[in-house]
C-alpha cells in the first residue's frame, strides 16, 4: 500500500457500497465526529520476568509431554503417574466386610431393593425383616448365585419378579460381605456369612444355570452351611 | 506484521498442526477395527447393533440421554467409577468400535451407563424407571418418559406387556400402561450396554 | 498515510477526511451488520427462554415433561445451539464485518450477498433448532443440528468469509492492526473446523472413539478459534478506541496472537480426560491447555496496561464497562481452564456442574459481555441514533453481571462438591443429586436475572432501530459525565 497524500485523499469521493443504499453522510457524522482516531500500537517491551515465566511453562510442558506420552501408542491408556500413585497409595480395601458389604449393596442392589431395604411395593421385595434374608444361609446364597424368579411371598405380600444372578459378577468374598451386611442392617439380626460357605454352595450348585423358584429353595433349606459362631 | 502472507501462512500452519494431531492421527490410529496390541480374551466381539436395539439407540440419541448420562468408565484410582460398580475395568477404544455416534457423554447428572445392561438386567426395572424415575429411584431428577408409553383403557384382558405399577403410582383399574415400540427398543438397547469383558489394554 | 498515529499529529483536515471515510464505511456496513445483530438479538431471547426451561427442569423434573419436544434432553441442546450459533456467532459476525471494514478503511464488499447470508443463517437456525426439538438431534455436542441444517451455515459463511477477505484485500490502511490478525484467523479457522467436523461426524462419520477426539477438537475450537478471536479483537479495538490511548505493547500483541494460534488448537481433548482414548492424545491436550496461560497472561497485561489509570471511565461508558468485564472474565476463565485440565483437578470437576459454570464464564461472562459492549458502540454509528436510556443500559449491565456472578458461584461450588462426593463410593448417587438441588435452584434465579437483562437489551435495540424518542446530543452514558476540566484527561473525553 503506497502512502496517500492528503490531497489525493480529499479528492477521493466516498465509494458507494454495492447495495446502492443512499445514505446521508451528514447524518452519520455525529457519533463519528466525536470518535477518537483509530487505535494505534504502543511499543513497550515484553517484561523480562514474563519471558522467564513463559520459559518455565514451556519447560514444564516439554517435561510433561515427555513423561506421560505412553510411547504414542494406541494401546497405552494409563500414563505412568496415575499407575505409580495408585500402587503407592493404594486405596486399601476396607478390612471390615460390613463396610465392603454396604458399598457393594449401594452399587448393586439399591436400584431395586432401595437404600432403606424396603424394596418397591409389588415389584421388588423388601429385605428389612424379610424371612428370606434372616433365614437359612443356604437359601440366601442360592438366591444371589443363580437368581430367583417366579411367584414369591415375602412378609405375606406376593411378588413375581426376576432377580438376576450374581455368581459371575461377585466373588465369594464380595458375596459374603454383602450378605452379611443385609443380614444385620435395618433391624435384621442374623449371623454373618463366611466366604467359605459361599464357596461351598457355589461348588454344590455349579451345574445350575437357571434361576431358582421359591419351592426349590425351600427344599434346599435343610442343607447345613457354615456360619460364624456367636 | 503488515505482510498479509505471513499472517495467512502462520494461521494455516498453526491450525494444521493440531488438525494433524487431534483429527488425522487419532483417526489413523483408532479407526481400524482392532488395535494392534489387543489380545481379546473373553472380550465380547462388538457386533454392530441390529434391529430393535439399533432403533433403541436412536431413541437414546433423539431424546438427548447423553446430556445427563456418560458411557465411559474411568480407570481404577481416578475417580470412583469402579468402586461404584459402574464397571469391573476402565473402558477403552475397543469398547466403542462401530458406534455412530459414540455416546461417551460429558455430564453425570445421572449415573454412568457404560455397563447398565450388566448391572441392571431387568427389563421391568427399566420400563418402570423410564415411565417415572421416581418409582424406582426416589429423589431422582430424571424427567419422565411417559410419552414413550401408552395409557389406554383395558379391552378384554390386561396386555401381557402392561407395566405392573406399584399401588401408589397405579392408574385407575380400567386403565393400563403399555410400552410403545420406542420404549421397548430403548430398553433393548440399554440391556445390551455391557463392556465388562476383559481386554488387555484396559490394564490390570 | 495511516490513521493509526497519535491524534495530535493528525491535522483537522485529515481528521475530517477520515471521519467522512468512516461514515461511508459505516453506511456500507449498515444493513448487513444490523441484520446480523437483529438475528443475534432474536436468538438471544429464544436461547434464554430455552435456558430457563432447561434449568427449571433440572430441579423440577416434572415441569412441562409430557411433550416429547420439551424433554430436557432436547431443550438443553436446543439452548446451546441457539446461543452459540444464533446469538454469539451472529453478534460476532456483525462485529467482525464492521471491524474489518473500519480497520481496512475500506467499504464492506458484497453487501447484497451478505444480506442473503443473514437470511440463510437464520433460516438454518430455525430449521436446526426445531429439528432438535423434533427429535432429530445428532447428540454430538456443539453439532446437534441435523444434517439438513449445516448447508445453510456453510453457504452463509462462505459469503461472509469472502466479503471479509475482499474488504481486507482492498484496504486503504497500510498498517494491519492486531484486531485484524485475530479476525483473519477466525474467518479462516471456522470454515475448516465446521466443514471437517460435519463431514467426519455427520455426513461420512468415522467409526468409534476417533469421533470423540474430532468432536472435541471441533467444539473447543469453536470457542477458542472462532468466538475468542472475535472477542479479543473487539477488545483490542474498542478499549484503545474509546479511551484514546495506544495499546500498551505491539510485542505483547504479537506474542499473544501467535501463542494463542499455536496452543489453543491442541486443547480440545481435555474434555475426555479419563476417557477411552490413548494416553498420548490426552497428554497433548493437557499440555496445550496449560500452555494457554502464556497468551492469556500476555493479553491480560496488554489490556490492563492500556486501561490502567482510566478505570474511572467505566463509570460512564457502557462500551468500556461491558468490555472490561468481558476482558477480565477472559483471563479468569482461561486460567481456570488451564487448571481444570490438570488430571488431579479434572478428577473432581469432570462430569459435574462445575464444568457448566466454566463454560458460561467463557461464552457469557467473556464473549457475550464483550458483544454487548461492542453492539452498544457500533449500532449508533450505523443508525445515526443514540441509545434511548442510560438507565436501561445500566439495568441491563447489573442484571447480567450479577446474574452471571451468582450463576458462576452457585454451580462452581455446587459442582465441586458434587465431584468430591461422586469420587466417594460410599455416598449413594441419589444423595449427591439431592445435594445439588439448592445450587440448581440458585442457577435458575441467576437465569431469571440474566433474562431480564436480555429483555432490556432487546428493547433498547428495537427502540434504536425505530429511532424512538428525542434526538440526543452526545453518547448515551450510564450517568452524566462531569465537565472536561475535572477529569484531567490528556486527550479528548472518551466517546461511548
Amino acid at each position: 500500500m503506497n502512502p496517500v497524500t492528503s490531497q489525493q485523499r480529499a479528492s477521493e469521493a466516498p465509494v458507494h457500497s454495492d447495495s446502492e443504499e443512499r445514505h446521508n453522510v451528514q447524518e452519520l457524522h455525529a457519533p463519528i465526529l466525536r470518535e477518537q482516531a483509530e487505535p494505534r500500537d504502543g511499543f513497550e517491551p515484553i517484561p523480562s520476568w514474563l519471558t522467564l515465566v513463559f520459559a518455565a511453562i514451556v519447560f514444564w510442558g516439554g517435561y510433561y509431554l515427555a513423561s506421560y506420552n505412553g510411547g504414542f501408542r494406541s494401546s497405552v491408556y494409563d500414563e505412568q503417574r496415575i499407575g505409580a500413585e495408585t500402587s503407592a497409595v493404594e486405596t486399601a480395601k476396607p478390612a471390615d466386610p460390613l463396610v465392603l458389604g454396604k458399598r457393594l449393596y449401594t452399587a448393586n442392589c439399591v436400584a431395586c431393593h432401595q437404600p432403606g431395604g424396603l424394596g418397591v411395593s409389588g415389584q421388588f421385595p423388601p429385605l428389612a425383616d424379610s424371612e428370606w434374608v434372616i433365614g437359612e444361609p443356604a437359601v440366601l446364597n442360592r438366591i444371589l448365585l443363580q437368581g430367583l424368579q417366579g411367584p414369591l411371598s415375602v412378609k405375606g405380600q406376593s411378588y413375581n419378579g426376576n432377580m438376576p444372578a450374581f455368581s459371575a459378577r461377585l466373588n465369594d468374598d464380595q458375596l459374603a460381605a454383602v450378605l452379611s451386611y443385609i443380614r444385620q442392617e435395618w433391624g435384621n439380626a442374623a449371623d454373618p456369612i463366611l466366604p467359605s460357605s459361599v464357596a461351598d454352595i457355589r461348588k454344590a450348585t455349579s451345574q445350575r444355570s437357571t434361576p431358582w423358584v421359591a419351592e426349590e429353595l425351600k427344599a434346599s433349606a435343610s442343607a447345613p452351611v457354615a456360619t460364624e459362631q456367636p | 506484521m503488515n505482510q498479509a502472507p505471513t499472517i495467512f501462512l502462520g494461521v494455516f500452519l498453526t491450525f494444521a498442526s493440531a488438525w494433524l494431531g487431534l483429527v488425522v492421527a487419532p483417526y489413523l490410529q483408532l479407526a481400524p477395527q482392532r488395535s494392534e496390541n489387543t489380545v481379546a480374551s473373553d472380550a465380547q466381539d462388538r457386533a454392530p447393533l441390529g434391529g430393535l436395539a439399533a432403533q433403541g439407540r436412536d431413541v437414546y440419541r433423539a431424546n438427548g440421554c447423553v446430556y445427563c448420562h456418560s458411557q465411559q468408565v474411568r480407570p481404577e484410582g481416578f475417580g470412583s467409577d469402579i468402586d461404584r460398580g459402574w464397571g469391573p475395568r476402565r473402558t477403552v477404544a475397543q469398547d466403542y468400535v462401530g458406534e455412530r455416534p459414540v455416546l461417551l457423554g460429558t455430564m453425570r447428572t445421572g449415573p454412568d451407563l457404560a455397563n447398565i445392561g450388566a448391572r441392571q438386567p431387568s427389563a421391568t426395572w427399566h420400563h418402570l424407571h423410564l415411565y417415572n424415575p421416581r418409582i424406582t429411584s426416589p429423589g431422582s431428577i430424571m424427567p419422565r418418559f411417559a410419552f414413550l408409553y401408552e395409557r389406554r383403557k383395558i379391552i378384554g384382558q390386561r396386555s401381557s406387556a402392561a407395566l405392573k405399577l406399584p399401588p401408589d403410582w397405579d392408574l385407575e383399574p380400567a386403565y393400563e400402561v403399555v410400552p410403545t415400540d420406542d420404549a421397548k427398543a430403548l430398553v433393548a438397547y440399554l440391556l445390551l450396554l455391557d463392556r465388562t469383558g476383559a481386554l488387555e489394554e484396559a490394564g490390570p | 498515510m495511516t490513521e493509526m498515529t497519535a491524534s495530535a499529529v493528525l491535522s483537522v483536515a485529515d481528521k475530517q477526511v477520515f471521519a467522512r471515510q468512516r461514515a461511508a464505511i459505516d453506511g456500507s456496513a449498515r444493513l448487513p451488520v444490523l441484520g446480523f445483530f437483529a438475528g443475534a438479538v432474536f436468538w438471544l431471547l429464544a436461547g434464554t427462554a430455552l435456558a430457563l426451561l432447561a434449568s427449571i427442569k433440572l430441579h423440577n423434573p416434572e415441569f412441562l415433561d409430557s411433550a416429547p419436544w420439551l424433554t430436557f434432553g432436547r431443550v438443553r441442546p436446543a439452548h446451546l445451539n441457539a446461543v452459540a450459533y444464533g446469538w454469539a456467532s451472529q453478534a460476532g459476525i456483525g462485529v467482525l464485518l464492521w471491524l474489518m471494514a473500519r480497520l481496512a478503511r475500506a467499504e464492506l464488499r458484497q453487501t447484497r450477498l451478505l444480506l442473503l447470508a443473514v437470511v440463510l443463517w437464520n433460516v438454518g437456525m430455525l430449521v436446526g433448532t426445531t429439528g432438535i426439538l423434533a427429535g432429530e438431534s445428532t447428540s454430538i455436542e456443539w453439532l446437534e443440528f441435523p444434517p439438513f441444517a449445516p448447508p445453510f451455515f456453510a453457504i452463509a459463511f462462505a459469503i461472509i468469509a469472502v466479503s471479509a477477505m475482499v474488504t481486507f484485500r482492498n484496504r486503504r490502511e497500510p498498517h494491519v492492526y492486531v484486531t485484524q490478525w485475530y479476525l483473519i484467523g477466525a474467518v479462516f479457522w471456522f470454515p475448516w473446523l465446521y466443514t471437517a467436523a460435519n463431514l467426519l461426524l455427520l455426513y461420512t462419520p468415522v467409526s468409534g472413539v476417533a469421533q470423540a477426539s474430532i468432536n472435541w477438537w471441533y467444539a473447543h475450537n469453536v470457542l477458542g478459534l472462532w468466538l475468542t478471536p472475535i472477542g479479543l479483537g473487539a477488545a483490542y479495538y474498542l478499549l484503545p478506541k474509546v479511551l484514546g490511548r495506544p495499546i500498551y505493547s505491539y510485542q505483547l500483541s504479537l506474542l499473544g496472537f501467535w501463542s494463542l494460534a499455536l496452543f489453543y488448537n491442541w486443547a480440545g481433548v481435555h474434555h475426555l480426560i479419563g476417557g477411552p482414548l490413548p494416553a498420548w492424545l490426552i497428554t497433548l491436550s493437557i499440555v496445550g491447555s496449560v500452555m494457554m496461560v502464556i497468551p492469556v497472561i500476555t493479553v491480560a497485561i496488554n489490556h490492563h496496561m492500556t486501561v490502567v489509570g482510566n478505570f474511572r471511565q467505566l463509570r460512564y461508558s457502557p462500551t468500556l464497562r461491558f468490555i472490561v468485564f468481558g476482558a477480565m472474565s477472559y483471563t479468569a476463565v482461561s486460567v481456570q481452564g488451564s487448571l481444570q485440565s490438570l488430571r488431579t483437578v479434572n478428577e473432581v470437576t469432570h462430569f459435574t456442574h462445575y464444568t457448566v459454570a466454566h463454560a458460561h464464564l467463557g461464552v457469557y461472562a467473556f464473549f457475550t459481555m464483550i458483544m454487548f459492549g461492542s453492539i452498544y458502540y457500533i449500532v449508533p454509528r450505523l443508525t445515526g441514533w443514540e441509545w434511548a436510556s442510560g438507565r436501561l443500559i445500566s439495568f441491563h449491565f447489573w442484571t447480567t453481571a450479577l446474574g452471571m456472578v451468582l450463576y458462576f458461584l452457585a454451580l462452581t461450588f455446587g459442582g465441586w462438591w458434587q465431584g468430591l462426593e461422586m469420587n466417594n463410593a460410599d455416598v449413594p448417587f441419589l444423595t449427591i443429586v439431592q445435594n445439588t438441588l439448592p445450587y440448581l435452584r440458585a442457577r435458575s434465579g441467576a437465569g431469571l436475572l440474566m433474562a431480564a437483562g436480555h429483555l432490556a437489551f432487546a428493547v433498547l435495540f428495537v427502540l434504536n432501530l425505530l429511532r424512538f424518542g428525542k434526538p440526543r446530543r452526545g453518547p448515551t452514558l450510564f450517568v452524566e459525565r462531569p465537565k472536561k476540566a475535572e477529569l484531567a484527561l490528556t486527550v479528548e473525553p472518551a466517546g461511548s
